[in-house]
């Protein structure tokens, strides 16, 4: 558990390195007004992050939270248009939370029962919801309600409320899974499926859990990518890969049984902080792609640096041993 | 004894039977395309389908050697687009540059694929986000040299895409060129010393460390292979394409994985077939062009591409038997495996 740190730590002192080298050259970084948007920008990404990493934990992974939240901001195009007001907007929320749950339960259902590999599950998945969305949408139409947009990007002073609520989520999710019987649970069957259903966790209910929490995150980050976008837009965004990019920063590993959501919170800021600078310098934004990407590379082999060490230690001393092995030899035997 | 030597025959049996639910729905897939839409299967049809049944096969193959490693290749999109704009942007668009553009293409699939290689194999860490950092990586250099360099000239060199518009015994070249890297690869991981060890660490990596083999430099190979294998591909498509825009390869992320799943594969690693991953990017490519046929929108081909891979996972494998069977086994008592003393 004492290295359980380096990733969040890492990448907290990543953030404020990188935005203290930004504020130093570019006055512009630490307006109000930049950091509010900044902060927005990240709602998406670190939302869906955090349902990324419970499907992580149980050793899974989920390549449709893209599509579906695509799919989310056409369905509020629909349900929450501009003339849709006070407690008519409520079910159209729930059919937003509604198409998260029936996807997690689809792909956790491909997963667990029919035992599919999982990216091939959530691949079909994401094929089919983009099909959905395309139906409903051919091109992007449909504003919406930009009274909700509002209430969800209201804010005290510069940070949004909503951030403040994911900050709170993702402390209490880690709380949840480093400090109560479930949690050691969900750990325990990413860890080792076959041990923990021998100590009698219930395995397929730790897999339903992960996948549904998953899909209803990325409904709930669809919330605000329509908040961002303002229109019911078929495109669908990067956010699959960039979620478990931010999963495995904040220190999940693909293997199962290890993550932590606030790591997973801070490496979902750092990546939108990378895309936000870029700009500002006037570099062209393939730069912060290059750079995530060697950054990965980077951080994966600086969490891995205590097994790699021992590992070159041991290979070191057995060739040591052999050399010495061989120099006591007596010569001519052979 | 007797117990022994049959359940040793149901496992070599279950091993050879993953490799044959693909022929048994490419097989359905025709009978429905002969039904609903004809012309799918018509000459001119495949003349147009196969040079990119080809391209997905050849990249499929890359795939596969890394699927048997137990890995997986995320680099794929961004190794074909880098192939692609190397091949426009070096040659320039003359013929007599055309060699030194190839050479290069495939020389930097290869590189790009030994850097996978050697973070997955040698530093042991996990393939899936290191493909994806390196591909990102790629992807984005390759985004920025197309904007400089390509847009300006994006044509491939006419002896290129005039030789992928050739035909030999009346079927397009390209398909010819796939048939023979494919099998190469099918023969060497066959008959060869060297593929059969490739197979073996693949099969049981632990087994194979202890006979000796040097485990990590196959796993380090498979990456490298699938590397220009993909360049290869890149080259045929940049042939078939003739010119090469901004969006040049990226539909290879995830359809060679599902080829390489649907022909039976396990992603946990082990034994696959060649000809069973050509015959899935086959069946891949039929099915896309028989929704096209049938005039469905774009937006029906997606939902029906999606159905029809976790229709085709669902009845790959021995899933239904054996869901099934563990429905049916509680009726005939326990199982024999509970039995054994094991």
């Amino acid at each position: 558990m004492k290295r359980g740190w380096l990733p969040p730590g890492l990448m907290a002192v990543l953030i404020v390195a990188l935005g203290a080298y930004t504020a130093a050259r570019q006055p512009a970084f630490l307006s109000a007004d930049n950091l509010n948007s900044l902060l927005l920008e990240a709602m998406p990404l670190a939302l869906v992050s955090l349902g990324q990493a419970s499907a992580l934990l149980v050793g899974g992974f989920d390549v449709s939270v893209a599509a579906l939240m695509t799919m989310c901001v056409v369905t509020a195009s629909f349900t929450m248009t501009p003339t849709t007001t006070g407690l008519a907007l409520v079910p159209g929320a729930l059919a937003l939370v509604g198409v998260g749950l029936a996807t997690g339960a689809f792909n956790a259902t491909l997963i667990w029962v029919f035992r599919m590999p999982s990216i091939i599950a959530t691949l079909g998945a994401l094929s089919i919801l983009q099909g959905a969305s395309l139906v409903f949408r051919a091109y992007p139409a449909g504003p919406i309600n930009s009274a909700v947009v509002g209430a969800m990007t209201a804010g005290a002073g510069f940070v949004p409320v909503a951030f403040i609520g994911t900050v709170v989520l993702a402390i209490a999710a880690d709380l949840w899974l480093y400090r109560t019987r479930p949690g050691l649970a969900l750990r325990a069957v990413g860890l080792d499926g076959t041990s923990s259903r021998r100590l009698g966790i219930s395995a397929g209910r730790a897999v339903f859990l992960a996948f549904i929490v998953c899909s209803l995150m990325a409904s709930i980050g669809g919330f605000y990518l329509a908040a961002e976008v303002q229109i019911g837009s078929p495109i669908i965004g990067n956010q699959a890969l960039e979620s478990i990019a931010a999963a495995v920063l904040g220190g999940a590993s693909l293997a199962g049984g290890k993550g932590s959501f606030i790591g997973t919170l801070l490496a979902a800021l750092f990546l939108t902080e990378v895309d936000n600078v870029l700009p500002l310098f006037q570099q062209p934004t393939e730069y912060a792609d290059m750079t995530i990407g060697v950054l990965i590379l980077l951080a994966l082999v600086l969490y891995q640096a205590p097994e790699l060490l021992a590992r070159s230690r041991a290979a070191w001393q057995a060739a040591r041993a052999k050399a010495t092995w061989r120099a006591a030899r007596p010569a001519g035997q052979d | 004894m007797a117990k022994a030597i049959g359940r040793k025959f149901t496992t070599g049996a279950s091993v050879a039977s993953r490799f044959i639910p693909v022929w048994v729905a490419t097989g359905a897939l025709m009978v429905v395309a002969v039904v609903v839409a004809p012309a799918a299967l018509r000459s001119t049809s495949w003349s147009f389908v196969l040079p990119f049944t080809t391209v997905l096969a050849i990249a499929s193959l890359g795939q596969m050697l890394v699927v048997m490693q137990a890995g997986i290749d995320l680099s794929t999109p961004g190794v074909i687009a880098l192939g692609g704009n190397l091949i426009a942007g070096l040659s320039a668009g003359s013929d007599h540059k055309l060699p030194v553009a190839i050479i290069a293409c495939l020389g930097f699939g290869a590189l790009v694929g030994l850097v996978n290689g050697l973070f997955v194999g040698l530093l042991r860490l996990n393939s899936l986000i290191v493909t994806l950092a390196v591909g990102q990586v790629v992807l984005a250099w390759t985004s920025k040299y197309s904007r400089d360099v390509v847009t300006n000239q994006p044509n491939v060199p006419g002896a290129l895409s005039s030789w992928a518009a050739g035909r030999f015994l009346g079927i397009s070249a390209v398909f010819w060129a796939g048939v023979v890297m494919t099998l190469v690869v099918a023969l060497a991981l066959r008959y060869s010393v060297g593929g059969r060890r490739f197979q073996a660490v693949g099969a049981n990596s632990t087994a194979a460390w202890v006979a000796g083999l040097h485990v990590r430099a196959y796993a380090v190979l498979a990456y490298t292979a699938a590397g220009l294998l993909y360049a290869v591909a890149a080259v045929l498509l940049a042939g078939v394409s003739v010119s090469i825009d901004p969006s040049f390869g990226s539909a290879y992320l995830l359809a060679p994985i599902a080829a390489v799943v649907i022909a039976g594969a396990s992603l946990a690693g082990g034994l696959a077939s060649a000809v069973s991953t050509w015959v899935a990017a086959l069946a891949l490519t039929l099915l896309t062009q028989m929704l096209v046929i049938m005039g469905l929108s774009s937006a029906m081909q997606y939902a029906v591409f999606g159905a029809a891979i976790i229709v085709g996972m669902l009845l790959s494998g021995d899933r239904v038997a054996s869901l099934l069977g563990r429905r049916l086994r509680p009726a005939q008592g326990p199982p024999a495996r509970q039995t054994s003393p094991q």
